[in-house]
């Protein structure tokens, strides 16, 4: 396999005297879409957050190869509401992107009509799409999402992850994301990764629902997305 | 038109481009309480000008810049609200201020003009370090316009976006210490934050993008500026409190338009 985009090496990180991270490491190479999941609190966001540099690690190292152009999402993204900016000033800022290239990306994530509409009017639905036009300006080969789907309705968040698999395939563009969705995961990921603290089990979708760690954290899930997931696998080899 | 008169106009324009724009970001950031902080150590650092013999304009933005700097490590430190850390620093500020200035200035020392502002004894000088802090403040601005803005509206894009906070908080406090020290002589230190914070309040109402909002409250800060000191001439009141009433007046004026989403 090629040369790994991003590389994680034994990553623990400490707050108040608990363990957020331990020990964690990972590869991201191009084309990989890798999908992290894990319970609430078990270090999701911070693990994305040591990965782009914006909480420091105590210890381990994480290494972004040259060619590296990142796209990022936050989770719970929220604009401060006292700045007038309209969506199409606040996709340009701080970025290089022309008019055309703009336009291109609105067009691609369907914010077309949102362009001249103030930030802090959006719905939900509408600021995710908007935030990841912004980050798709970067022209990024990775792509760091954060729970994109937080608050959407299902409709929405079908739509959005729709729209990211085909991101991830047209623009030849790694993807790492934070997920909630079972099925979801299942359904594009390459590679699964669980964490709680630790690297609980990696592999692709397939293998890491039989893993007995991973059983255990999803317990309750696990039941009724092994009947979906089983039944759309059968359904796609009939054809 | 007599000199005096002309060096408070000059010196209006000049404090209306600095606290029109730097206001704006005070407004987005939420520091109305933490600007008020700041020009009521003002005093203190009048005392230090003076002492030192380094003038009141250095001692202000020294004096500035070290609060600015204390009130954030102990913000740090969590175990307070953010409301009542300013609160202890700008009530301490002041008093301290109002003692040493006892001691170090003369007897016959004009608190009034200090509290209140005295736009019409700005000498020469005063206009030269004005306008030099208003041709800084805007460099600065506008160097750094796009880290700021971002900054502002959301931290932790701009974090990502390898924007580093603290510098841009520290150059911040600065700015906000240079606009202390400017305004001082026009408004007084107990209502250095309304010039700092109305202009941009009544912009808000109809702007919509950040740079017009700039260059609405930089208008607005001219305009109430001018009007209050010739108020304030015709009818024989003090400067300070005339200009922050017309601010006031404009700001519930500018309630009644219809207003930009």
């Amino acid at each position: 396999m090629s040369d790994a985009l991003i590389t994680a090496d034994n990553i623990s990180l400490h707050h108040n005297g608990k363990n957020i991270l331990d020990d964690v490491s990972l590869k991201l190479h191009p084309g990989e879409f890798i999908t992290l999941i894990g319970p609430n609190g078990a270090g999701k966001s911070s693990l994305i957050k040591v990965l782009l540099g914006i909480i420091k690690q105590d210890s381990g190292q994480v290494n972004h190869s040259n060619n590296v152009r990142l796209g990022y999402t936050p989770q719970s993204f929220t604009a401060n509401p006292f700045i007038p900016i309209s969506v199409v000033d606040f996709l340009t800022l701080n970025q290089k992107a022309d008019k055309d290239f703009t336009d291109q990306i609105s067009e691609l994530t369907g914010i077309k009509d949102l362009l001249n509409s103030p930030l802090k009017n959006l719905s939900g639905g509408e600021l995710q799409k908007v935030l990841l036009a912004r980050a798709l300006l970067n022209k990024p080969n990775v792509l760091i999402l954060d729970e994109p789907a937080q608050n959407l309705d299902v409709d929405g968040q079908m739509q959005l992850y729709k729209l990211i698999q085909e991101i991830h395939q047209k623009q030849k563009c790694a993807v790492l994301m934070v997920s909630h969705d079972l099925h979801r995961v299942m359904k594009e990921s390459t590679q699964v990764l669980c964490l709680y603290h630790h690297i609980c089990c990696e592999g692709p979708p397939g293998s890491i629902l039989k893993d007995e760690q991973f059983s255990n954290l999803f317990a309750d899930q696990i039941h009724e997305l092994m009947a979906t997931y089983e039944h759309h696998h059968n359904h796609h080899h009939e054809h | 038109m007599e000199d005096f008169i002309l060096r408070a106009l000059a010196a209006s324009l000049g404090v209306s481009v600095i606290a029109g724009s730097l206001g704006c970001f005070v407004i987005w950031k939420r520091l109305s309480y933490f600007s008020d902080s700041i020009s009521h150590s003002a005093l203190l650092g009048v005392a230090l000008g003076l002492v030192t013999g380094l003038g009141i304009n250095f001692g202000l933005v020294i004096v500035g810049a070290l609060f600015a700097t204390l009130i954030v490590v102990l913000q740090q430190k969590g175990f307070w609200s953010n409301d009542a850390i300013l609160g202890i620093f700008s009530h301490v500020a002041l008093s301290v201020g109002i003692v040493v200035l006892g001691f170090v200035g003369d007897r016959n020392i004009d608190y009034f003009a200090y509290l209140f502002g005295d736009i019409l004894s700005i000498n020469s000088q005063d206009i030269f370090w004005i306008f030099s802090v208003m041709v800084a403040v805007v460099v600065i601005l506008v160097m750094n316009w796009k880290s700021l803005l971002l900054l502002t509206l959301n931290e932790e894009l701009a974090r990502a976006e390898g924007i580093n906070k603290v510098t841009y908080e520290l150059l911040f406090m600065f700015l906000i210490a240079l606009a202390v020290s400017v305004s001082v002589q026009i408004v007084g230190v107990l209502l250095i934050t309304s010039l700092l914070i109305i202009p941009p309040a009544i912009a808000r109402v109809y702007s919509g993008s950040p740079l017009s909002m700039i260059f609405s409250s930089v208008v607005v800060s001219v305009i109430s500026v001018l009007l209050g000191l010739f108020s304030s001439i015709q009818f024989d009141i003090a400067t300070g409190p005339a200009i922050v009433i017309t601010l006031g007046i404009f700001f519930f004026i500018a309630q009644l338009i219809p207003n930009k989403s």
